[in-house]
């Protein structure tokens, strides 16, 4: 009888205890700032290249884009898409420059501002999203806004105000897993409060000691649809790449 | 740290640098190639050399069209209106490595119903060329789309492949040309060009020199047209594509003739164009040229357009992924000549779409006839409808 008690008594203290650890799973006390740069060097590469989907639902009807990617450091890449429609497309992203190639017609263009805000390919991902970069403390004032459990992970919640204009967003919100350091969820606000994006991990993995995201649903919530999930695979790291990778010479190969 | 961490979101997940990481040989040719991929989900993956291509890769369109046009009187008794038909078959074949040597080619086989009593069949290469890459210039060789113009539809600077203004795509044409490209940095180079095949008052040859400077990028270019022989034109010019949050470009070309080899300037003929750009609520896309040819003397411009003032604006709305509708015109207005296209496309289906459409021609837009009589039919004016269904594979 006793040793009922105690497993019940010790069930009832399980239960209260996952209860507490939902409202607010117990996790290190770190600054913001401290959480940002795990999340930095958990994730860092001198160069990567992969094999992406973009799959994009419009509600009635899921468009596939399939892609080649190239990237070296956190402002420059090369793409190429490889499924019919958009065959040989290919984008060359340099710091704040975007140039696009289409094959049909042997053109280069120049991406203008404009066109940056807006949904590149037709996904829920915009050009600027792509091309945005720099230290997100230059930008941002960082808060730590407590803990979530999210997707049965512990998570830091951050709170990022922006400081200087040249921001996409005024403000955003980050779920950080507390134990892998990824951004597992992020919300993307206007001035006026309203929320305009949604990103959201499906799938992260290890590669040795780090882990990284490889599966993301990416919303915008002024589009109809059901946002734009990006796969990659047959990820790579730390290649050695031709010295004209990311030039225009090769974009027009 | 970096704001894009959140931002596998992105294509381009902006990140810093990892030093751990093993170092390994990376073949650019392998990896874009379709069955080119790496080695799985690993770090440092040692080789990407496997996948290299066998032989051919082929893609392209196939599209039926049908058409109803009436010319001009518009009123029922007097009109006249016929029905046309029209399949084509693009193929598009790219071989070779993009790292040493590669040939492409695009080929259009076009069927045309209504306009003799057995179907014309026409054929089109469009490409053909090879292109060998060596540490000091890509060098090219055949038929291949030699583009410079920073306009949509008006581009003095473009004098080897025009926009035809009467595809729904405006595409360009192919020249036959030899080409090498020195590249002097990752966003500069000379560009080569001479044309091949043809006859000396017609054969092009020169030279464009490009870069970006500040995020705009230009470039200054120098030809001569029909120099063989010491009598033709010398075309030089300046081009530029800038960001003023909308998008802007500018050309500016002079054609001087030349005769014994000496230059007349009395006969120069300048082109301006003005153009720009602009997008908004992520479904409107709004461009506007304007192309100016001042002349000196009796001779007219160089390129497609040759009417002393000419206006291109285009307004496009896509309410979603799979519905575009565009509205375009062109237009000499002391020609009194016009040429507007209205078309409306959906996506039906993965690589399939429909598109309506209506074509309305008035004059001789592109000022081909303003040195000598048109043809009768040029003044007539035109209206079509049209359906267009195409799938690419």
């Amino acid at each position: 009888m006793n040793r009922m008690l105690t497993i019940a008594a010790a069930l009832a203290a399980s239960s209260f205890l996952t209860v507490v650890a939902v409202a607010q799973p117990t996790l290190p006390s770190l600054s913001g700032e401290a959480i940002m740069n795990k999340v930095d060097s958990n994730a860092t590469y001198t160069t990567m290249a992969y094999t992406g989907t973009m799959e994009i639902d419009l509600g009635n009807r899921l468009l596939r884009k399939e892609m080649k990617v190239v990237a070296e450091g956190k402002d420059t890449s090369f793409v190429e898409f490889s499924n019919p429609e958009d065959r040989g497309v290919r984008y060359l992203k340099v710091d704040k420059d975007l140039w696009m190639y289409f094959p049909s017609e042997q053109e280069t263009v120049k991406i203008s501002g404009h066109l940056l805000k807006e949904g590149m390919m037709g996904s829920d991902v915009s050009y600027e999203d792509a091309l945005e970069s720099g230290a997100i403390s230059d930008k941002y004032d960082i808060s730590v806004v407590g803990t979530e459990l999210l997707d049965g992970r512990a998570c830091y919640v951050l709170d990022l105000k922006a400081k200087v204009r040249t921001v996409n967003y005024e403000r955003q919100k980050f779920w950080i897993d507390g134990e892998r350091f990824v951004v597992l969820k992020g919300e993307m606000y206007a001035k006026s409060g309203r929320l305009l994006k949604e990103s959201h991990a499906l799938s992260v993995k290890q590669f040795g000691a780090r882990w990284f995201a490889t599966e993301v649903r990416m919303e915008d919530k002024l589009k109809k649809g059901g946002g734009t999930v990006f796969k990659m695979k047959d990820i790579q790291f730390g290649m050695t790449l031709p010295e004209d990778m990311f030039s225009l010479r090769r974009l027009n190969r | 740290m970096k704001l894009t961490v959140l931002a596998l979101v992105a294509l381009v997940p902006a990140i810093t640098v990892w030093s751990q990481e093993g170092q390994s040989g990376f073949d650019p040719d392998a990896f874009f190639s379709p069955a080119g991929s790496g080695t799985g989900e690993t770090e440092a993956s040692a080789s990407t050399q496997s996948a290299r291509p066998a032989g051919l890769e082929f893609s392209g369109d196939a599209s039926a069209d049908i058409l109803y046009t009436v010319l001009e009187p518009f009123d029922e008794s007097a009109r006249t209106s016929d029905y046309t038909g029209a399949t084509s078959l693009r193929l598009d074949a790219t071989g070779g490595d993009r790292n040493e040597a590669k040939v492409e080619a695009s080929a259009i086989v076009l069927m045309i119903y209504g306009v003799a009593e057995a179907p014309v069949m026409s054929f089109e290469l469009k490409k053909l060329y090879l292109s060998i890459y060596t540490a000091l210039a890509d060098i090219s060789a055949g038929r291949m789309v030699i583009n410079y113009g920073r306009g949509t539809v008006f581009s003095p600077v473009d004098l080897f492949s025009a926009v035809d203004t009467s595809d729904l795509g405006l595409g360009r044409t192919g020249t036959d040309a030899l080409r090498a490209l020195l590249p002097l940095g990752d966003f500069s180079g000379l560009d080569l060009v001479a044309t091949l095949g043809a006859s000396t008052g017609e054969s092009i040859a020169g030279g464009r020199l490009y870069g970006n400077l500040a995020g705009v990028d230009a470039g200054v270019s120098a030809f001569g047209v029909g120099l063989a022989d010491g009598s033709g034109d010398i075309v030089a010019g300046l081009d530029f594509k800038g960001d003023l949050e909308l998008g802007v470009s500018a050309e500016a070309v002079a054609r001087i003739p030349v005769f014994d080899w000496h230059p007349d300037g009395s006969e120069t003929v300048y082109s301006l164009m003005f153009g720009a750009d602009y997008s908004f609520a992520d479904a409107w896309f709004i461009d506007a040229e304007y192309l100016w040819n001042l002349r000196t003397g009796d001779a007219y411009a160089v390129g497609a357009f040759r009417s002393d003032h000419t206006l291109f604006g285009a307004i496009s709305w896509k309410p979603d992924e799979l519905t575009a509708l565009d509205l375009r015109c062109i237009a000499a207005p002391f020609e009194e000549a016009v040429q507007a296209t209205f078309s409306l496309s959906r996506s039906v289906a993965a690589g399939a779409s429909i598109v309506g459409y209506a074509l309305y021609r008035s004059g001789d837009v592109e000022g081909r006839y303003l040195d000598g009589p048109a043809p009768s039919a040029i003044g007539l004016a035109s209206f079509s409808l049209g359906i267009r269904l195409s799938v690419a594979y």
